[in-house]
């Protein structure tokens, strides 16, 4: 029955997506007409906020043409249980996966280079299975022979790094970050979930972490960022301690720009933005805005 | 007729020991629940039953003690993969051509083995046992050897295959120095199985010695016909123990593996499997093979002799071999091979009962002086012992360092011990945070542990197992030093035993609850600090129970948008 309705909507929202595909590049100059800049869904799980999401932005077929490759990269950092909120939902992943699938992506890769034993994490998130029901290679990103050296000309601390072959070399990336609290960089989220595409993290740590974290989102933009905030870490994040860290936000933001996505999830930490270095880093090289006032967001209740 | 059914048996034995030879490498690769076959091997298994209640263990160590009670040493033929090692050595070396010779009985060499050995491992030093025991030195070889070449096979095929095959396995933390010793005794092995087949499990293998005690007793023996035989010395030139005396138409048992060979060999299938008798001589038997000896010395009589003479045994054989080649030569063509042999090999037999004493007795008297000394050795030295381990003298004499822990661990943070214990605990397993750190999520290691080593741990009792403590060190921490953000420390502490605390100019630094670390290594894995950790753990002499982490609900969040 689910699945039946899913699919319904999802046909419904790839046809609806069809449809206004030529409307789309009206709206794309202007920002304010057509397509907002940033969706903000509140809704009773991570599923429905995102069909209900994309739909707004045109649906998944906006941003993949068929036979692209795609690289669906959520948080699977930790070997922790969904419900510790760790790790992105799986059944977003799994929502997100399908829907790529059926906008004819030639291949979608599921990947993290995970901070736990990647086995553990990838069967502990939920995240492995779910995806590969749903038709993705779910990949490991703890390979070093999988990375490839790059040179980052926008850089300020971070000059060249290790990025992986597959974010490296796919059409289309998809950052789908877990909202949470963090110890080291404040709050991590869309920039800051992009660190799980580089090799060697310890760098950014002992160089200017901030700096690093804005400098890597320049290597590679990803073309569509997603924030579960549904299940929202508060505390002892990243990786926290017990289910009292958790609290059910019912959250989940869509957007083109990173900045501005980041900006918004701050606000719903309940963490002013500008106590994240990096968010005004990344203003500061060219890759979002920062001033919500100015992002034309659609606000809907799933 | 009877080849045929022997034959069988051959086959079944090789099946077998194939069988368990496979198995007992793949223990160190298939999914940890398949460690509990170690069970079937003898010194894990008493080992565990000491250490707590495990009934497979026990009944596992009953089982293969009353079948040796029953039929023999089955076990060092069928089940010990050390013995089937050294049966692929001496086959591979010699192309299956191996004619074997009988061998000295080296009774009190394999007793004063095996009792020093124990008497060092009862005051608190089990490396000599441990290193002569035939599946701790098998698990050490297969994850000094084998585990490396797989993990780099792995990485070689997941490389060239695009990732679509293999999967990146955590790279062995490999040791170097045990390599060489696993190296050094594996060439030893080798070299004895292709000079004299098993010779170390009759002369060094503790595990034969224990067997080799109960053999004596069993019920069925392998044993001579008698009369028929034409000594055509097939059964001695098969016989991979060197058991069999065929001039005295006698087989030790007791250093019988039980390989089945000589039975098969025999061309009169006179070689049969019979309940045991004392053994007797029939003066047919001293007139077919001519043994004529001075009266008093014959064989019949031998043993009521040595009874009466115990120190003169060695001398009176001596006479009656001479006596015995003298009177060969014109007998049968087969003798000829016999006669030689004994030329070069002059019969040893035990040593009398008092000279069995003195060595076996000094033996454990240097091994009972020796070990306290080498356990003092160990003393302050705590590296970080994998969660099980209880306390660090416990873990020195209950270790066999058969490296089951190692082959299972998934992040590889366990790694062999140098000099890290001190010379008792070497090649000991330990835990090495340099680039790794113990997975919060397993207790794979305790749960794997065949000797009982370690006791299995819950994971939930694992999560509050402290097998080390952290300290952090201010002056060599990122954020004070460079005054940048790091935390990458309370980033990975899966307790919140490390806290990012605010400090100045909007910087955090860290901030250490010790009561809920658990010393899993996982803050000094992750910290960039160069050259030396910000956040460093050190092991503990004994483990302890941390604090479960006392947690405050987070706020939750009000309806609407925040922006």
């Amino acid at each position: 029955m689910k699945r039946r309705d899913f699919l319904k909507t999802a046909v419904a929202a790839g046809v609806a997506g069809a449809v206004m595909s030529p409307f789309r590049c009206l709206g794309k100059g202007s920002g304010q007409s057509g397509a907002p800049e940033l969706v903000a869904v509140r809704g009773p799980d991570p599923v429905t906020m995102y069909k209900r999401g994309i739909e707004e932005l045109g649906g998944i077929v906006s941003f993949i043409k068929k036979g692209q490759s795609v690289v669906v990269k959520p948080n699977i950092g930790w070997a922790r249980l969904p419900k510790y909120a760790a790790n992105t939902s799986p059944q977003l992943v799994e929502a997100i996966v399908l829907d790529c699938v059926k906008a004819g992506a030639g291949v979608v890769y599921v990947l993290d280079h995970t901070c736990n034993y990647w086995k553990n994490c990838y069967r502990n998130s939920g995240i492995e299975a779910a995806a590969e029901q749903a038709g993705a290679k779910v990949v490991p990103g703890n390979s070093h022979s999988d990375y490839r050296k790059i040179v980052i000309p926008r850089g300020k601390a971070l000059k060249n790094a290790e990025m992986h072959r597959l974010v490296l070399d796919c059409d289309v990336l998809i950052n789908v970050p877990v909202l949470k609290n963090h110890g080291g960089a404040v709050m991590t989220s869309a920039m800051k979930n992009l660190m799980g595409t580089v090799w060697d993290r310890k760098y950014f740590h002992s160089t200017d972490l901030n700096q690093c974290i804005a400098d890597w989102v320049t290597a590679r933009v990803p073309d569509l960022n997603i924030i579960d905030a549904y299940n929202m870490m508060r505390t002892h994040g990243p990786r926290g301690v017990n289910l009292d860290d958790v609290v059910n936000a019912k959250f989940q933001l869509l957007s083109k720009d990173i900045v501005a996505i980041d900006t918004a999830a701050a606000k719903i930490l309940g963490i002013k933005p500008e106590k994240i270095p990096y968010i005004a880093k990344g203003e500061e090289l060219g890759l979002g805005r920062t001033d919500l006032k100015r992002v034309s967001i659609r606000r809907i209740v799933a | 007729m009877s080849r045929e059914k022997t034959n069988y048996w051959r086959i079944f034995r090789i099946v077998c020991a194939g069988i368990t030879f496979i198995l007992f490498i793949l223990v160190c690769f298939l999914p940890p629940v398949w460690s509990k076959a170690v069970v079937g091997q003898v010194l894990p298994s008493v080992l565990r039953s000491t250490a707590y209640f495990y009934l497979a263990a026990l009944v596992s160590v009953i089982i293969i003690s009353l079948i040796t009670l029953l039929i023999g040493r089955v076990y060092c033929s069928f089940i010990c993969p050390l013995g089937t090692l050294l049966d692929i050595f001496t086959w591979v070396f010699t192309l299956g051509r191996k004619k074997f010779r009988r061998l000295p009985s080296l009774r009190s060499l394999r007793y004063a083995i095996l009792v020093g050995s124990v008497i060092f491992a009862l005051f608190g030093v089990m490396l000599p046992l441990g290193l002569i025991d035939p599946y701790s030195f098998f698990g050490r070889m297969v994850a000094t050897m084998i585990q490396p070449v797989y993990i780099w096979a792995d990485a070689l095929l997941y490389r060239l295959s695009d990732g679509s095959y293999g999967m990146p396995l955590p790279q062995i933390a490999f040791s170097h120095y045990v390599f060489v010793i696993t190296l050094i005794m594996l060439v030893l092995l080798a070299a004895t199985a292709v000079w004299r087949g098993r010779i170390f499990c009759n002369s060094v293998c503790p595990v034969g010695t224990y067997l080799s005690f109960l053999a004596r007793f069993s019920l069925f023996k392998i044993q001579l016909k008698g009369p028929a035989c034409p000594g055509c010395t097939k059964c001695e030139a098969v016989c991979k123990a060197g058991c069999i005396h065929l001039h005295r138409q006698r087989i030790d048992f007791s250093r019988c593996v039980m390989c089945l060979n000589c039975i098969e060999s025999c061309v009169i299938s006179s070689i049969k499997m019979k309940v045991a008798r004392r053994y007797r001589h029939s003066k047919e038997i001293s007139e077919h093979f001519s043994l004529h000896e001075p009266a008093g010395t014959g064989l019949s009589d031998n043993v009521s002799y040595q009874k009466r003479h115990p120190h003169k045994r060695e001398k009176v054989h001596h006479l009656s071999e001479t006596e015995h080649e003298s009177s060969m030569h014109s007998h049968l063509s087969n003798q000829e091979l016999l006669r030689r042999r004994h030329h070069r090999f002059p019969e040893m037999i035990d040593f009398s009962r008092r000279e069995f004493l003195i060595s076996v007795g000094s033996t454990g008297i240097a091994a009972a002086v020796a070990a306290p000394l080498l356990k003092l050795t160990a003393a302050g030295r705590s590296p970080v012992m994998p969660p099980g381990a209880v306390d660090r003298d416990r873990f020195i004499s209950r270790c066999t360092s058969c490296h089951l822990c190692i082959s299972h661990c998934p992040s590889k943070v366990i790694k062999s011990a140098a000099l890290q214990y001190g010379p008792a605990g070497l090649m000991l397993p330990y835990l090495d945070y340099g680039n790794r750190m113990c997975e919060f999520e397993c207790n794979i290691c305790s749960n794997v542990c065949p000797t009982g080593a370690l006791i299995p741990l819950s994971l939930k009792k694992k999560q509050l197992t402290r097998i080390g403590l952290v300290k952090y060190y201010f002056d060599r921490c990122i954020v004070p030093r460079q005054m940048t953000s790091c935390g990458a420390c309370a980033e990975h502490c899966p307790t919140g035993a490390l806290e990012m605390k605010k400090w100045r100019k909007g910087l955090r630094i860290p901030t250490v609850h010790p009561e809920y670390c658990i010393g899993c290594g996982a803050c000094q894995k992750i910290c960039p600090a160069l050259p030396d950790k910000a956040v460093v753990v050190s092991g503990l002499s004994r483990h302890e129970k941390a604090q479960e982490h006392v947690t405050i609900k987070a706020e939750a969040v009000s309806d609407g948008f925040p922006f």
